[in-house]
């Protein structure tokens, strides 16, 4: 039994008993949640597709918004990882609030998107990561066999082939053991996040004429002024609508500050971490883009910056636009620092893959046991203890929407996020009705806080709502976000299939409720809750 | 046979309702409780000389009038928390005197599972339903006795038969780091549990109801902690390792039950095969007030269905 010493206020004691651990390290948490949002890819939004083509756009509002929009949500999920720290995520935060039907129904959504989003992130390896890398180094050290591979990688070929081969290694390491990949996740993270502050460091102190002559040394003399002359790039004067539409492009990163929501545990006080860690991990994000967008303006110029963006790299001979990592390596000079920066880079750009791969294949293992899903999905290798086929299933899946990525116009880089905000309005409206639909939950919670009377979780909720309907609305009205047409006419295929994702889910339900019946299996009382008396 | 079986509920009033009402809920005719039915805290309630109570709940000192100290006791029982009132006299006796409140929790926890098993004649008389309520490494055995009353059977250490199948319970545990009340080395655990084994009939399908989930399944994954019994996270994610016990999974492997149901591992709610053996841990959410639990149908010697429940 726990040891105790007088005290004014009293306390609770303990007993030894098993499964009382305390939590995890705030900076684990926080890295964790860090390290979702990838801050090095919402500055290369920033810098190749906000700057450019929004004309008029101030950035660091821009920045502010999207913060503004993400935090009601990362609020409700703390709240709920506190209420329910044993079960994290919003399968059982809705499914226990609303219905399981909707919760299935949040959830799939979000797997789909998982598997879908897999084609993503691993085309960014090659786009973001390994073309940038070879074709800068290549440039600055006379290489040309690096900076044809880099070229190379970015195109599609490339692309796929790259994205491929990170998915396979991913597979395998995953097929084989969670923990080696993990044991290089935070080197990789701090690596990262070293690429990030040595580029704002080069810019703090590179003044924008050296910046120009660097580019010029290494792409070729006159490529500045040609750039510039050929994109017809002018900053515009300031203007509020494209200010917040481009917000979809930092959202697409900083939503996912709520990560840790899935790490359960039970702890020995009410999980504090979980409370501020989600927020805090959001204002770390947008803190360190504000002041990387400032030295990078402040260095490269916000003409040059849009110029390059609408130039799109071909001035410089590149086949894409020169990321700020780029920038900043050749303004070094040296070689090994640019190894270094777009080294370290490569991370970011493929940071969410192994998290969505993990959680997409977790999420098959949960609905077969549940009955929702074949069985064969639950299936877990008797040696090494790894869910092998919902593992290789997502990764196949991942490597398919990979190619129609890159091939075809099925989906665009932003298509997807409307449909997590569906689900993300789901569960804003399982917190607004927690406190009244779990009320003993809610009662016996660390956060039963109230204001003037009402649930400080209800009113959460209602922010987060109304954040989500009008993130929604910003994506369908964003020119760029794929849900509109070159003429400016609705994409409507593209909006009628997140409808009809976000809705699978809750046909699946009824399907699998239908064939385990006639088997003899009621799944509905899986999670039908026990009356008590 | 139609059975409902659940673990690790940790001194949660609700959840220990809902397993009494889980037979009618499911229309099963046996309840198991695997283990560790007793809760890990007391929260002393204590009266303030200015009227009214306070008590620290979940880490908030909070204060509460005379009228309102009954709704805090319930919500501090929803935890699985034991409450207590007592005086300030009392509450300092309790901090200081490491023996006084090791027995006045103890005594607090036994008056707790007496109160349970009353909760259960009235819930189960005439139901026909059988009930068997074992305890689990993180019980005291003082509440041992308290778990034998006229329609709950506490099966640990024995064989016992339930139709044409025997059902053979053990609550002891491999070591842990919390140095719980039940532990044993793996040697001694494989002793013991072979001479348990050496009650059974051979010519019977038998069930087993062990609290420790056999080693190396998905049965038996825990965090990795450190010796502070701190999370071990891995590049955010909490490390986990197979911590389930050897001689479980030997004596699964040898007399091949036909059914094996674990718990103790509350993040490790799984069903995995071990050879013909259907092993089951339903794990466990007491805390949230819900009651994770496996319905299971055995019939002719076999196992026709078995389905994990959150209730």
């Amino acid at each position: 039994m726990s040891s105790a010493i007088p005290s004014a206020k009293p306390m609770q004691f303990e007993r030894q008993a098993t499964g009382l651990v305390r939590e995890a390290g705030w900076l684990d948490v926080l890295i964790y949640n860090v390290n979702f949002i990838s801050i090095g890819l919402m500055a290369v939004f920033m810098f190749t597709v906000t700057i450019p083509f929004y004309s008029g756009v101030n950035p660091y509002l821009n920045e502010i918004a999207a913060f503004l929009l993400v935090i009601p949500l990362s609020l409700v999920y703390a709240m709920f990882a506190a209420a329910m720290p044993r079960s994290g995520g919003d399968y059982v935060y809705v499914s226990r609030t609303l219905h399981p039907a909707i919760g299935m129904m949040t959830s799939f959504n979000n797997t789909v998107w998982w598997f879908i989003y897999g084609g993503v992130p691993s085309a960014f390896f090659a786009r973001y990561g390994l073309g940038p890398f070879f074709r800068t180094i290549g440039r600055m050290s006379g290489n040309q066999t690096l900076t044809s591979w880099g070229n190379s990688l970015v195109g599609n070929l490339g692309t796929l082939i790259a994205g491929t081969c990170l998915i396979l290694v991913l597979a395998v390491i995953f097929s084989y053991s969670l923990r080696l990949y993990f044991r290089f996740q935070n080197a990789l993270f701090i690596l990262a996040m070293l690429s990030i502050l040595l580029s704002i460091i080069v810019f703090v102190f590179e003044s924008h004429g050296s910046v120009v002559s660097a580019i010029n040394a290494t792409f070729g003399q006159g490529s500045v002024d040609k750039a510039l002359q050929s994109s017809k790039f002018s900053q515009g004067s300031f203007n509020l609508t494209n200010t917040i539409l481009p917000m979809t492009w930092l959202y697409l990163e900083l939503v996912f500050n709520q990560s840790s929501a899935y790490i359960g545990g039970e702890v020995k006080r009410a999980s504090r971490i979980q409370l501020w860690s989600m927020p805090v991990a959001a204002i770390i994000a947008v803190v360190v883009l504000i002041i990387l967008t400032w030295a990078t303006i402040n260095s490269v110029g916000f003409t040059l910056l849009g110029a390059l963006g609408v130039d799109n790299g071909a001035s410089l001979g590149l086949t894409s636009a020169p990321l700020f990592t780029e920038i900043a390596s050749v303004a070094t000079g040296q070689v090994w620092l640019a190894v270094v920066i777009l080294g370290g880079f490569i991370f970011w750009s493929y940071t969410w893959l192994p998290g969505q791969i993990l959680n997409a294949s977790r999420n098959l293992v949960a609905y077969a046991l549940d009955g929702l899903m074949p069985k064969q999905m639950r299936y877990v290798h008797p040696r090494y203890h790894t869910p092998l086929v919902s593992v290789w299933l997502v990764s196949i899946g991942s490597i398919v929407f990979l190619y129609l990525y890159i091939y075809t116009t099925l989906f665009a880089t932003l298509t997807g996020i409307f449909g997590f905000i569906l689900g993300f309005t789901v569960v804003s409206i399982a917190a607004i009705c927690f406190p009244y639909r779990l009320k003993d939950v809610f009662e016996s919670s660390p956060v039963r806080w109230r204001w003037f009377g009402v649930p400080v979780v209800t009113l959460i909720g209602v922010l987060s709502f109304i954040a989500c309907v009008a993130s929604a609305i910003i994506f369908l009205r964003d020119p760029l976000a794929g849900f509109q047409q070159a003429d400016g006419s609705p994409y409507w295929s593209r909006i009628i299939y997140n409808v009809a994702i976000f809705l699978s889910g809750f046909v699946i339900y009824f399907i699998a409720r239908a064939i385990n019946r006639s088997r003899g299996v009621d799944i509905e009382r899986r999670f039908a809750s026990i009356p008590v008396e | 046979m139609k059975l409902f079986y659940a673990g690790d509920i940790h001194g949660s009033d609700k959840c220990w309702l809902k397993f009494l009402g889980a037979a009618r809920f499911y229309g099963v005719d046996t309840l198991i409780m695997g283990g560790d039915i007793t809760g890990k805290t007391m929260v002393p309630i204590v009266e303030r000389a200015v009227g009214g109570y306070e008590a620290n709940v979940l880490g908030r000192h909070e204060r509460v009038s005379a009228e309102q100290v009954q709704e805090l006791e319930k919500r501090i029982r929803f935890n699985g928390s034991y409450p207590y009132r007592c005086s300030r006299e009392e509450y300092q006796r309790l901090e200081q005197d490491h023996m006084y409140r090791q027995t006045t929790f103890t005594r607090v926890m036994v008056d707790e599972v007496r109160r349970w098993m009353r909760l259960a004649e009235d819930r189960l008389a005439g139901s026909g339903v059988r009930c068997f309520v074992m305890p689990g490494n993180d019980d005291e055995f003082a509440v041992d006795e308290a778990l034998e009353s006229t329609y709950v059977v506490n099966p640990d250490d024995r064989v016992v038969l339930l139709d044409d199948v025997q059902m053979l319970s053990f609550s002891w545990t491999n070591r842990t780091p919390w140095n719980s009340p039940r532990e044993l080395d793996e040697s001694e655990l494989a002793d013991r549990l072979e001479n348990l084994a050496a009650q059974l009939d051979p010519q019977l399908p038998t069930l087993f109801n062990l609290h420790c989930p056999p080693r190396d399944t998905q049965l038996d994954l825990a965090p990795a902690l450190t010796a502070d019994l701190k999370l071990i996270l891995e590049g955010g994610e909490p490390r986990m390792i197979h911590v389930g016990s050897t001689a479980v999974r030997a004596l699964v492997e040898k007399y091949r039950p036909i059914l094996s149901l674990h718990g103790h591992i509350h993040e490790s709610k799984a069903i995995e095969k071990i050879g013909p053996t259907t092993c089951v841990n339903p794990g466990s959410a007491y805390s949230e007030g819900v009651i994770d639990g496996a319905l299971v149908e055995v019939a002719s010697g076999a196992v026709r269905s078995c389905q994990l429940v959150t209730g």
